[in-house]
């Protein structure tokens, strides 16, 4: 062979291997529909939906250690006996919830809902991953009764027999370290500042922000104007949070805004970037700014917090504990302190992260029934935002520590004693 | 496995052909040399610095997350270069190259009236070893087209750009990438194409300007779930080597 011909066949082998390198990799596509608008005839429909749902869009997948793919290989010869039987042996409500309780069992977000429907059966099932964490019921009205009847209270007011109010509010001030000062108690039961707005409708919405006028003033959305909490008598404050489940977080603003003097970063946030369960964004930092109306020197704040204090409840209680003046006192909060958004039109195709399904599913959402009775609809209420603290621990599922714990006592409410507040009030009392 | 059983096949076949070459007798430097091209201009090896300018673009499954999407994105590289001359017209060459294989993730809203985007510059680091066949004609001018391969490691990582804030204002973030075990595969192997021109106009030394591709066939995640999306980078690099006769 002479050197010209050796030369061309060494060209041509090198450019076969280019064409042949370049049709080497494993490209294909997922085939996987979007959640948030997919239609289910079936029960294996309605589990790919979901399963496939949270395997991509679960914003926890970081820290949670169930295996999902394992889940999907034992549950989905579930539902499709579920889809044989339909015709001979429907599943009935019990054994269709539990194989949706058993199918998410140990699921660290502690948001997590599943509201499922059953168009056969013509039933709706409900199932919470975390719903085991909850051990007691707060007792509020026993608190505040024990409250009202402390040594020395005075500007009792309490909104909590306001029926038709989602927020419930109370204040006073109780005696504090020194004589002629005192420490302003005050109380709230959601983060929802938009059912008591100006253009809410509530008939007696002046007896429902009558504590947050007395505590933070007049334009309470604004931060801390003319209230108690401002006044110079008040050396102290408590903010009681105990099963508070939380709610907007944009209440933060005014509610924890007028409390600090400069922006205060308590955490980061960041949510899904990509199909892949391990696809990111980027932390971004998590800052609380000073409201417009904000307290001008900074005073001891006590923030009293309890298991049933959820989602917003914690970030607030996270953000008292993390100022130089802020103690946290009660027991651990329950441990859902990722954001979420709830679904809108837009929410989920824009982060592709978060609630997703048929929004009129659930019942605390939309319409309460599905959009389509007869296809199996379902509505996955799930956190929106990873959440971490500043030296990026998470607190999901294991809820934020207290400074000072005081376990919750039904023994201790029931002899006329408020253990957590009467450990509030020692701190303040107490402080040099 | 066919991308894998390729690439060893080609790794094996170019380090045949040195290995077999090293056996023998040095060869004559003249020995590479023809009427038309005098001795000087050739030698048995070619060694010399890298420089050069990356364009990445990272081949991502966004699935049905339609707002977003892989753009590519440009880098640096830089090493270390060698050429061993087996014939006039065929030699091996292998490069040792730090270089990055950026791109931006892009994700856009549309959360006011216009639409706002999210951008986030990936910048990541690896050190790649290509090793070509390299088959050239021309006097002192030359052509050349190259195919081979490569194995690389991802060094490092870095994230910079804005996400959609929950409360804060802030929305941006610049900070070190930190390596995932269960996800991140920091191996990285793939296939080598180059074309270029070297300048052989002084005794010593010679210029080349080449453009090269290395062309991934690993995934930069590992297989850690059932349906997982794609993701392949495939690096262009511009580069320049003043590379030195020995």
């Amino acid at each position: 062979m002479n050197k010209i011909t050796l030369q061309i066949r060494c060209w041509i082998v090198c450019l076969l291997f280019i064409t042949l390198a370049v049709s080497c990799r494993k490209d294909d596509l997922l085939d996987v529909p979007n959640p948030n608008v997919r239609q289910c005839n079936s029960y294996v429909d309605q589990f790919e939906a979901i399963w496939q749902g949270i395997d991509h869009s679960y914003v926890l997948w970081a820290r949670d250690t169930v295996d999902w793919d394992a889940r999907y290989r034992k549950f989905r010869p579930v539902f499709e006996s579920f889809d044989a039987r339909r015709a001979t042996n429907p599943v009935d409500s019990a054994e269709y919830h539990q194989a949706w309780k058993d199918l998410t069992k140990g699921l660290l977000d502690h948001h997590m809902a599943l509201f499922l429907w059953n168009p056969d059966g013509k039933y709706k099932c409900k199932v919470t991953p975390a719903s085991n964490n909850y051990h007691h019921t707060t007792d509020v009205e026993a608190q505040l009764n024990i409250l009202q009847n402390q040594p020395g209270v005075t500007h009792f007011i309490s909104s909590y027999d306001a029926s038709n109010a989602r927020v419930k509010s109370a204040f006073c001030l109780l005696p504090g370290r020194t004589a002629g000062k005192y420490i302003a108690y005050f109380r709230f039961s959601e983060f929802d500042l938009r059912s008591i707005s100006p253009d809410s409708t509530f008939a007696n919405k002046e007896f429902i922000v009558a504590p947050f006028k007395a505590f933070y003033g007049d334009n309470y959305a604004s931060g801390v104007t003319n209230g108690y909490a401002a006044n110079e008598d008040v050396e102290s404050i408590i903010i009681d949070v105990r099963a508070n489940p939380g709610g907007n977080v944009s209440d933060l603003d005014a509610l924890f805004g007028g409390l600090i003097q400069q922006d205060q970063q308590f955490g980061y946030t960041r949510y899904k970037a990509g199909m892949g369960r391990l696809d990111y964004s980027g932390w971004v930092p998590l800052v609380m700014y000073r409201a417009k109306n904000y307290l001008s020197k900074p005073k001891p704040i006590v923030v009293l917090s309890d298991i049933n204090s959820a989602s917003c409840a914690e970030i607030f209680t996270q953000s008292i504990k993390t100022l130089p003046n802020g103690t946290f006192i009660g027991e651990r909060t329950f441990g859902a302190t990722c954001a979420l958004i709830p679904k809108t039109d837009i929410a989920f195709d824009i982060f592709y992260t978060g609630c997703f399904g048929d929004y009129n599913t659930a019942p605390f959402e939309g319409t309460g029934r599905p959009s389509n009775p007869s296809s199996f609809s379902f509505y996955v209420y799930t956190a929106t935002y990873d959440a971490v603290t500043n030296d990026y621990t998470s607190l999901e599922g294991s809820g934020v520590k207290p400074d000072i714990e005081v376990l919750y006592s039904t023994e201790s409410l029931r002899s006329g004693v408020d253990n957590q507040l009467d450990a509030a009030l020692k701190h303040l009392r107490n402080l040099q | 496995m066919k991308h894998y059983k390729l690439l060893s096949l080609l790794l094996i076949a170019t380090s045949g052909m040195y290995g077999a070459k090293a056996q023998n007798p040095q060869p004559e430097t003249n020995n590479l040399a023809t009427p038309e091209t005098p001795s000087y201009y050739y030698s048995q090896w070619n060694v010399g610095p890298v420089v050069g300018a990356t364009i990445n673009f990272l081949d991502a499954d966004m699935g049905y997350m339609t707002n977003r999407s892989s753009l590519p994105f440009i880098g640096t590289a830089a090493g270390i270069s060698a050429t061993y001359n087996l014939k006039t017209w065929f030699a091996v060459r292998a490069d040792l190259l730090y270089l990055q294989k950026n791109n931006i993730y892009a994700h856009s809203s549309l959360l006011e009236k216009d639409e706002v985007a999210f951008n986030t510059i990936n910048t990541n680091s690896y050190l790649n070893l290509p090793v070509m066949a390299d088959f050239s004609f021309g006097r002192k001018v030359r052509f050349h087209l190259r195919a081979g391969g490569y194995i690389g490691y991802w060094l490092s990582g870095r994230q910079k750009g804005s996400a959609i804030p929950l409360v804060s204002e802030v929305s941006t973030f610049d900070s070190p990438y930190t390596f995932d075990k269960i996800r991140d595969n920091r191996f990285d192997a793939g296939y080598a194409f180059g074309m270029g021109l070297s300048i052989h106009k002084w005794k010593r030394v010679m210029l080349d300007i080449d453009y090269h591709l290395y062309y991934a066939v690993t995934d930069m995640q590992k297989n850690y779930m059932m349906e997982q999306p794609h993701r392949y980078n495939s690096t262009s690099l511009l580069q320049v080597r003043l590379a030195f006769n020995l």
